[in-house]
């Protein structure tokens, strides 16, 4: 069961190297925010795998948390590729 | 038992979500980029979430999943929503990947109908002119008197006359001054007997063709044959043309354009801005500004 784990985690990073790939080449902004939002749900899955590899609730909490702030995150960014100001 | 169900899951997902990162690295432009990206990893995250609960049991680690999983499920969409929102009005446009083989004539000037009458204006004389000419895309550079006897050829067939005196009409017209307006423009335009004829031919040559010691490379020529009774119409389609040729970036766009179908895109493109400029109207960008 270790091992398989072990393959979905490295599964899960050359994901999210695929996004940071993105992250750095771009080309346009909008580019880059599509590759933030899909590394930070990546990363949830990530965070869930490595729960059940240790056994341990934390993780699920970094979860959560990572998937409430990488959503105001997007929204943020999104906004911004808008112009507009946040409280609209 | 559990952990295999779990298991299968979470496999499921991980294919999921590598797949959505591979539409990420190889799509073409940001809403393709989006569409699978999102979808693909919204799915493939919320199955690693259940599967991460079915393996480990009833307990805190699947509440939170649980939790978890709904909240993506919840949240993905309405920011890719917002991304795609946002891209859109920062300007980014659609890339054009559909397969040439599809892009009919037909697709493009149904479009292009579509569009016009979202912004409501009328074709005037040069934009049904434009459906109808001819465009020549020359990669090779040429001889001036190559470029006339091309010229002369085709022009021949669409007035019904003989091509030698086209060209040497046209050969005519440039000794008596040259038809070169601009360093990267030319506008020859000869008069023929009869009347109730006007036509156009359009040519981009890539590399540049000589006209005279003044402008030695000339990329884009607009070809004029008309009648005497014609002869306002002669004025018009010039006009047009400078409006048309002085849009910003037009040389660039010219050069770039990769077959005479985008070619006419451009042109018709341009002349949109003429219409526009004419009824003194601001230019709405995209829809969304529009509230």
């Amino acid at each position: 069961m270790q091992i398989f784990i072990f393959i979905a985690l490295v599964m899960l990073m050359l994901g999210s190297y695929m996004c940071l790939y993105r992250l750095a080449k771009g080309p346009t902004a909008p580019d880059r925010t599509v590759a933030i939002d899909i590394l930070g749900i990546i990363l949830v899955g990530f965070c869930a795998m490595l729960s059940i590899l240790r056994g341990e609730d934390y993780y699920m909490s970094i979860a959560l948390a990572w998937a409430l702030l990488s959503f105001i995150g997007s929204v943020a960014l999104a906004k911004y590729l808008e112009g507009k100001e946040f409280d609209e | 038992m559990n952990e295999y169900i779990g298991i299968a899951m979470i496999s499921i997902g991980i294919v999921y979500d590598i797949f959505g990162c591979l539409g990420l690295v190889r799509l073409p432009d940001v809403y393709t980029r989006l569409q699978a990206a999102t979808k693909a990893v919204t799915m493939g995250t919320s199955l690693i979430l259940i599967g991460v609960a079915v393996y480990a049991g009833i307990g805190a680690i699947s509440a939170k999943a649980i939790i978890c999983m709904f909240f993506v499920l919840l949240s993905s969409p309405a920011a890719a929503h917002a991304i795609a929102r946002g891209a859109h009005s920062s300007g980014i446009r659609v890339e054009r990947v559909t397969a040439e083989g599809l892009i009919g004539r037909t697709i493009e000037s149904e479009l292009w109908d579509i569009i016009r009458e979202g912004y409501e204006f009328e074709k005037d004389y040069f934009d049904h002119m434009l459906e109808s000419s001819p465009i020549l895309d020359l990669e090779e550079s040429m001889s001036s008197h190559e470029l006339y006897k091309r010229i002369s050829e085709i022009l021949g067939q669409r007035v019904n006359r003989p091509p030698d005196i086209i060209q040497a009409k046209l050969i005519e017209r440039e000794k008596e001054c040259t038809t070169a307006l601009a360093p990267e423009l030319a506008i020859p335009h000869i008069i023929v007997e009869g009347e109730k004829t006007f036509e156009m031919l359009i040519i981009r040559t890539k590399n540049g063709s000589w006209f005279s010691e003044s402008s030695p490379n000339v990329h884009a020529i607009f070809v004029l044959v008309g009648t005497k009774d014609k002869w306002h119409l002669h004025l018009r389609t010039l006009a047009a043309i400078a409006t048309i040729v002085q849009t910003e970036n037009f040389y660039e766009n010219w050069l770039k354009a990769q077959d005479t179908d985008r070619l006419r895109t451009l042109l018709r493109e341009r002349s949109k801005l003429r219409h526009e400029k004419k009824k003194g109207k601001s230019t709405p960008d995209n829809g969304v500004s529009r509230r």
